[in-house]
């Protein structure tokens, strides 16, 4: 009894819903990211790493280059260069991109915490001022519609980015010729390769855009959300996105629909406390969701047929 | 071994010449692709390129078409020297290749397939679905190749399926078409079919290169002949001024035999015995009508017709790896010419199957009959590993009996190998053979099925099978031969069966001859045919 | 490029000596291994001096404070233990052709499980309370694995993916475990000790107490952690031969990882193994997560510790090294086992923050699994190199069997337009194994 009322309490109020569809943006960048490097057939499951990689540099780079941009920039460079060693590996030297993405993960984590001890000389975690976290931004007028105002129109900058990506990609994928092109090398690089389509070119694109997106979540997350960097502060967020691009079926839509399931539940759990539900057990949701999605009750989800196999020119 | 070096003197070419290759050398760590070879091909004509498999005709055309590099060579097409870097500057040069596996994309729509990369707009613009639309269509009409845009490939039958490879190629303003060996897959009619079509082409101008190894469709569809043996040079011919003999020597190097020395059969008991048998394919199609036949104690029945008519379905059926939807497969143990107990084996499964005597030499050695990593000792047990002479309860192995098992073997079975301990895959292709056909046969089976038993060996290796089949026979046991081949089954076979859309059309003798068993294989009974 | 002689076939060459062959054969991954290691070490070393660090130093540390003197070593040892179940758990499944990254995930349900009956039988003698403890661990590691298998097998789901899913919610459902349920009083977040008797020794008392009668004594026995599982991974390691060269199940499970076409083909059931091997999978994963609890200080479950520690991952690592051999494994493990243990002593003596080892250890894995060492065969010794090119690249001239499209790197299936390595012919895409042999025999086009 208590626990359906707290629930229609909780779900009627608009701060429930704005940190859901905050939250839902922080994964919505890693989950389109990973849908385009696993649409051109590269497998990644380092969006983690890249995601920590990049709040670690969106801090650093903020305070170094005493700039709001200077972070986001330093935060996306970072992820894309992860995502290039990732790239490197996979692509040109034909590891499995499963290790490889293991191996950029624990190098992220690694990384990060060995600069975070050197170049802070061991003196606690470092913090931003307000002027240089990512802002809200706020409509105006729309912001002041009763509801929607603060759930829609006063949102952070990159939430706004985030849609705008949303659009873009789903576009692109589907209604591009650009798109057409990626879909191929995904599905029968041999076949793209033949028709001319460059097919290292194509993928090196696709996973260092997943990088530049994980690392821009990365900035959102500690230049945006928190405004400080902990050490492994991603906590398994990016596993999470990974989770949202399956449920989604590689598809941006779908990827978002998923993160907004998924930010809704993360949103909740700490709102449900007080009535016993664990955050816990709420956190594991998703990832049940997923399996329930993967054992083919929501349907079949199927990966990009060449996703994952390393592409050898120059054979029949 | 007397070797045939006969090259016919160079053939003075009048016309201007679209593509000549002079001097191509390719080569791997350990293997010759390519030696010093050379190709001229006069605009507008078909031109084969003839060789058995591994004589390097693909590999000329890989790199004519710059999916490979050449080591040394030149290549000159409508006269100009060229470096062909990849498919990119082939496309530019106006060369275009049917690949023998379609390079096609499962998923996106015909019209897709062939606008990739050269999507109308440019790579930056949004996909122009109506223009692609449009020339597709205006194109499939010049050329007589009638195809729906937006049809998925995943649906279309292999015959439009390869017209689309053929769009591809004439969207990018191919004039010089290299078509790699497109008729494995194709029915004699759609055969014909892509016949005229290539003579459609040429009359409008274009060039093919029609890369084959079966001699009738070189005399059929050919002007002049490149053949090819063992990454060299063997000959260049005027198809209207050769022999289907000739072509066959120059390709192989000294006569072929076409003939099995064997006895005439004394078939026994019926050991095999398949009756109304249906089945379904992976997508759940039904693939097996009805199939009835039955193999008797010392006779070959030979299963022919074109690959894809439910003949590997009918071998797995009969070895346990697929499942009948009715019907009734049973085996009988006939022992000196006595039939004893008949054992139903419709829902046996293929390690059962095994046990109850039906030894399976399947059709792709690589892909099922071996483990490539693996030992040529762990591979002769393949399937047997639970078989009390090889395990402990069937758990643990027994590792010294599985040795000397192989040793056996290797010995018997006269497999080349320094030792039982390599793995099968430094082994040739030949010789990978016998040790399936080592493994099967020494079970001493109560029936065999081959697939495609001599596919891609070399020519002593393929005497040696024939020759251990015909011995099998002689010994009593059943043998049922499935093969591409009709020269395979004509020779080994006492009786032939004609598989067609998943049924046994007729079971006719030896003495078939090969148009009659090419009327039988388009599905037509003789009678019928000799009516139409 | 000038066209090379005629090699010599395969068949033409003499037979070779049994240890020659054998060091031909173990040559690639060695090498392999080795050359990934040098290279992780001089990354890790550049990163080092880029922040003012002695690279040297810290390595010397490094090594110091693994394996420099025997109670260093016994410190080791202790993450040897759990790399080794950790390694063979991948190891395992990899055989059967499948990824398991779920080894953190199936060791996190193996210690609640043994920590819960410990909790719900506080007062049970130690003779059964360990074994029980031990055995439901197993069990339960062998259901967490057994269910990727079964969704592999019935739904043909992804087990990358799986695994993932399933440690997340493994994590979660011990942390919830950790702090409600089972926590301690007067904490929030960790449970309380395990009753004594639900303890393992340390080895060196365990000596002391029986060997040590007839034989010499250990002196200050507590100072050396390592406790008797080290014993039960030991063993762990022969099973593990045994099964995987000794049995039809490790022979059956060995061709469906290399050719499930040919498993098919010999009538072994796919289905039934794959479960199998996950679960046997799972079952070493979980002895890890429960023998490192019952042997280990603090002897106690706390909250959010599965989630950070490696170990699942670096058995992946461990398995690589050791091209998923018994022999190899154990020394994968002594490898990252001394990389993490020694790290402490390296970030006291140079300041080089140990969190550097969890670097090279990426790096390994990195390095491991790419294949740029094809590209070097021309600078190696001859019995350093791989053995020999695939059979479709035997030569032409002595045989019609190599393929059209010349000698290819990769084996044609015969239907079309998936190209797969041979070994794995007939998988789904993204079943591609890292492990170390079965790349490296590609002939490639340089």
């Amino acid at each position: 009894m208590l626990l359906v009322q707290v629930l229609l309490r909780v779900l009627g109020s608009s701060d429930l819903w704005a940190a859901t569809l905050q939250f839902g943006a922080l994964l919505l960048l890693p989950a389109l990211g990973g849908v385009i490097s696993e649409r051109s057939g590269v497998t990644n499951i380092a969006m983690e790493g890249m995601m920590l990689t990049g709040a670690f540099a969106a801090v650093m780079g903020a305070k170094a280059t005493n700039s709001l941009l200077g972070g986001v920039l330093f935060a996306m460079i970072a992820g894309g260069l992860m995502a290039l060693i990732h790239g490197i590996v996979s692509i040109h030297l034909r590891a499995n991109q499963i290790v490889s993405g293991i191996g950029i993960n624990i190098a992220a984590l690694g990384l990060t915490n060995f600069l975070l001890f050197t170049l802070t000389n061991g003196q606690g975690y470092p913090s931003l001022p307000n002027a240089l976290r990512l802002p809200n931004i706020s409509w105006g007028p729309l912001a002041n519609i009763p509801f929607f105002g603060p759930v829609l129109f006063q949102q952070n900058i990159v939430f706004y980015l985030a849609v705008l990506i949303l659009l873009g990609m789903q576009f692109l994928l589907f209604h591009t010729n650009i798109g057409l092109r990626i879909r191929a090398v995904g599905e029968h690089p041999q076949a793209a390769d033949t028709a001319g389509v460059n097919v290292f070119r194509v993928r090196y694109l696709c996973v260092i855009a997943s990088g530049l997106l994980s690392g821009l979540a990365g900035a959102f997350f500690s230049q945006g959300i928190s405004g400080v960097f902990n050490p492994n502060m991603t906590a398994g967020a990016g596993f999470i996105a990974l989770a949202a691009m399956i449920f989604g079926k590689y598809i941006p839509w779908g990827a978002a629909a998923a993160c907004l399931i998924f930010g809704l539940g993360e949103a909740l759990s700490p709102r449900l406390q007080d009535s016993g539900i664990s955050a816990n057990l709420l956190s594991t949701l998703p990832y049940l969701l997923t399996l329930v999605a993967l054992v083919g009750l929501v349907g079949r989800t199927t990966a990009p047929a060449a996703d994952g196999i390393p592409y050898e020119p120059g054979t029949e | 071994m007397q070797e045939s070096t006969v090259i016919s003197p160079v053939i003075e070419k009048a016309t201007p010449l679209a593509v000549e290759m002079r001097g191509i050398s390719k080569s791997w760590p350990g293997v010759i692709a390519n030696d010093k070879v050379n190709l001229t091909v006069s605009k507008g004509e078909i031109h084969a390129l003839v060789g058995e498999n591994g004589a390097g005709k693909s590999t000329m055309m890989n790199i004519l078409y710059g999916l490979i590099r050449p080591d040394s060579g030149d290549i000159f097409i409508n006269g100009q020297k060229v470096t062909i870097n990849g498919p990119r500057t082939a496309i530019h040069l106006g060369i275009g290749m049917v690949h023998q596996h379609f390079m096609l994309i499962p998923p996106l729509t015909v019209a897709e397939n062939i606008v990739l990369g050269r999507e109308p707009g440019g790579l930056g613009a949004a996909f122009d679905f109506k223009k692609a639309h449009a020339d597709i269509l205006a194109l499939s009409q010049q050329y007589g190749l009638p195809i729906d845009p937006d049809l998925r490939i995943e649906k279309l039958p292999i015959g439009l399926q390869q017209r689309v490879e053929i769009l591809k190629v004439l969207y990018r303003g191919a004039e010089i078409l290299i078509m790699d060996e497109p008729t494995g897959v194709l029915t004699p009619q759609e055969t014909d079919d892509l016949f005229a079509v290539l003579r459609g082409l040429v009359k409008q101008g274009k060039t093919v290169i029609f890369i084959t190894h079966k001699l009738r469709e070189v005399l059929e569809l050919t002007d002049s002949i490149t053949v090819l043996r063992r990454g060299k040079n063997a000959g260049e011919l005027v198809t209207s001024k050769t022999n289907p003999a000739e072509i066959a020597r120059l390709m192989v190097g000294r006569e072929v035999l076409l003939r099995v020395e064997k006895q005439p059969a004394n078939p026994g008991p019926i050991i095999l015995h398949v009756e109304d048998v249906h089945a379904q394919s992976d997508r759940g199609l039904e693939v097996l009508h009805g199939v009835s036949l039955d193999v008797r104690a010392g006779e070959i029945l030979g299963i022919a017709g074109v690959e894809g008519n439910g003949q590997s379905e009918l071998v797995e059926v009969l070895t346990g790896m697929r499942k009948v939807t009715s019907g009734k497969i049973t085996l009988t143990n006939v022992k000196d010419g006595v039939a004893g107990e008949t054992r139903d084996v419709t829902t046996t499964g293929a390690s059962d199957v095994r046990r109850a005597g039906l030894a399976h030499i399947p059709e792709d050695r690589r892909g099922s009959g071996l483990v490539l990593t693996d030992s040529i000792a762990d591979n002769t047990i393949l399937g047997r590993e639970r078989w009390p002479q090889f395990s402990r309860n069937g758990i643990v192995l027994r590792l010294s009996d599985i040795a000397s098992w192989a040793k056996r073997l290797v010995q018997e079975f006269d497999v080349r190998t320094p030792s039982i301990d390599v793995p099968v895959r430094a082994l040739s292709g030949g010789n990978q053979q016998k040790v399936i056909i080592a493994r099967e046969l020494a079970s001493e089976p109560l029936a065999l099925v081959a697939a495609q038993p001599t596919r891609g060996v070399d020519i002593g290796a393929i005497e040696f099978i024939h020759r251990r089949l015909i011995e099998e026979r002689d010994a009593g046991k059943a043998v049922l031969v499935v093969s591409a081949e009709l020269d395979e089954i004509r020779s080994l076979s006492d009786r032939i069966a004609v598989m067609y859309e998943g049924r046994v059309v007729d079971i006719v003798g030896p003495d078939a001859t090969e148009e009659q068993l090419g009327i039988l294989m388009t599905g037509y009974s003789l009678e019928e045919k000799e009516e139409g | 490029m000038a066209v090379p002689t005629v090699p010599r076939t395969l068949e033409q060459r003499p037979p070779e000596p049994q240890l020659l062959a054998r060091m031909r054969r173990l040559g690639p991954s060695l090498s392999r291994a080795l050359l990934a290691i040098i290279l992780a070490f001089s990354l890790g070393g550049i990163v080092i001096t880029l922040t003012n660090g002695n690279p040297l130093a810290a390595y010397w540390n490094m090594f110091l404070g693994a394996f420099g003197d025997l109670q260093s070593f016994s410190y080791t040892l202790v993450i040897v233990t759990s790399l080794i179940f950790a390694g063979l758990s991948v190891a395992i499944a990899n055989r059967a052709g499948l990824f398991n990254i779920g080894a953190q995930g199936q060791l996190a349900v193996g210690a609640m499980t043994a920590g819960i009956i410990a909790f719900k039988a506080p007062n049970a003698p130690g003779w059964l309370l360990i074994p029980l403890m031990i055995v439901a661990s197993a069990l339960a590691g062998a259901i967490w694995g057994g269910i990727v298998g079964l969704l592999k097998a019935w739904r043909g789901s992804h087990e990358v993916v799986t695994t993932i899913m399933l440690n997340w919610t493994a994590f979660y459902i011990s942390d919830y475990l950790i702090s409600g349920p089972f926590k301690a009083p007067n904490q929030a977040n960790q449970t309380s000790s395990l009753p004594l008797q639900a303890t393992l020794p340390r080895l060196s008392i365990w000596y002391n107490d029986t060997l040590g009668k007839f034989l010499p004594q250990i002196p200050q026995p507590e100072q050396y952690l390592v406790d008797v599982s080290i014993f039960f991974a030991l063993i762990a390691l022969v099973v593990y031969w045994f099964i995987t060269r000794r049995t039809t199940f490790g022979y059956e499970v060995r061709v469906i990882g290399q050719n499930p076409k040919a498993a098919q083909y010999a009538g072994i059931p796919i289905k039934r193994n794959i479960v199998l091997a996950m679960a046997l999978a799972g079952a070493f994963a979980g002895l890890a997560g429960s023998l490192h609890l019952m042997g280990q200080f603090p002897y106690q479950l706390i909250g959010t510790t599965f989630a950070l520690d490696t170990t699942g991952f670096d058995g992946i690592g461990v398995a690589l090294l050791g091209n998923t051999t018994p022999l190899g494994i154990l020394f994968g493990a002594l490898f990252f086992g001394g990389l993490r243990q020694g790290g402490n002593l390296m970030q006291l003596n140079t300041n080089v923050p140990i969190d550097v080892y969890r670097f090279i250890e990426a790096l390994v894995l990195l390095f491991i699994t790419a294949q740029f060492l094809p590209g070097f065969q021309r600078y190696l010794p001859n019995w350093l190199r791989v053995n020999r090119p695939p059979a479709t690249a035997t030569l032409a001239a002595s045989s019609v069997g190599a393929p059209t499209g010349g000698a290819a790197m990769v084996d044609l299936p015969d239907n079309g337009n998936n190209l797969h390595l041979a070994e794995n012919n007939g998988l789904p895409p993204g079943e591609k194994l890292a492990s170390v042999d079965r790349h490296s025999d590609q002939v490639e086009e340089n």
